[in-house]
């Protein structure tokens, strides 16, 4: 069929979603993976799973740490410094 | 402030100059030790680290690159000379052996992945995904957090870790698919 030729697969769709600067690319090539994902309930739930990991991630990592400790590190930190 | 001020005020020893450092930076650096793995006193001392050797050699600093990029990459060194003796990086083959299993010869899955379906995070999924996490390797973790949180171009990233742009793409594929992978059997293994 002509659609296999240029229609990606799911190993090429989770490859190309994992590897990120996805919505940077061309898009003549984002068209192609989102002809698949339409198409493809398997790719879609990898594509929600991969945009909650990337969502949880920056959330875990950006709340840590608590302004209360980071203000006690820097207090800290400094008296070192001057210290040395 | 930019880059050269900054860096022409700790020269100048001037007033302020190293707490406006301290108080600008410890943030991001200690996040950035915290999510590649280390407990909280040993990010503490390692960002502490961090700021001495910049300070000892500033000389070194070419203005090439953003501050906060040029010392998230001591850190970075400074992480991998603490962990040398501590950890031995995951064996990335196998990961990817993973991945290419979850395939057919054709390129569809295998077997259809499972796990959730929601597009909404929700405390439970995070919590799964914060678990997960933790079997990243530093090196993988080091390249999701400066991508992801840092906001960092993929250049900088590459210059602050020392590795090729192709490089960068595998360890972010093979961090997201580990991660993926995980939240599947957490979410497999619930009540």
């Amino acid at each position: 069929m002509i659609m296999d030729r240029w229609m990606p697969s799911c190993r090429e769709v989770a490859q190309r979603l994992t590897e990120g600067g996805f919505e940077k690319l061309p898009w003549h090539r984002r068209l192609p993976v989102r002809m698949h994902l339409l198409m493809c309930e398997h790719c879609r739930r990898v594509a929600r799973q991969i945009v909650l990991i990337n969502q949880a991630l920056q959330r875990i990592w950006m709340e840590t740490p608590d302004p209360s400790t980071l203000d006690d590190v820097k207090r800290r930190i400094l008296d070192r410094l001057r210290r040395n | 402030m930019t880059t050269e001020e900054e860096i022409r005020d700790l020269v100048q020893r001037k007033d302020g100059a190293i707490e406006r450092l301290v108080n600008t930076y410890t943030g991001p650096l200690l996040a950035g030790a915290l999510a590649i793995g280390f407990t909280k006193t040993d990010a503490e001392d390692l960002v502490q680290e961090t700021f001495v050797a910049f300070l000892g050699a500033m000389d070194r600093f070419e203005g090439r690159s953003k501050l906060k990029t040029y010392l998230f990459g001591i850190l970075y060194n400074k992480a991998k000379e603490m962990r040398k003796k501590q950890r031995r990086e995951v064996n990335l083959d196998e990961v990817q052996e993973d991945f290419e299993n979850r395939f057919d010869a054709r390129g569809g899955w295998s077997t259809p992945p499972q796990g959730p379906e929601e597009s909404v995070l929700s405390q439970e999924i995070r919590d799964m995904i914060e678990e997960c996490a933790k079997n990243l390797s530093p090196t993988q973790s080091a390249a999701f957090f400066l991508t992801e949180v840092s906001g960092e171009s993929p250049e900088e990233i590459c210059n602050t870790l020392g590795i090729r742009a192709t490089h960068l793409r595998v360890l972010l594929h093979r961090a997201r698919m580990n991660l993926r992978e995980c939240l599947e059997k957490h979410w497999g293994r619930r009540k």
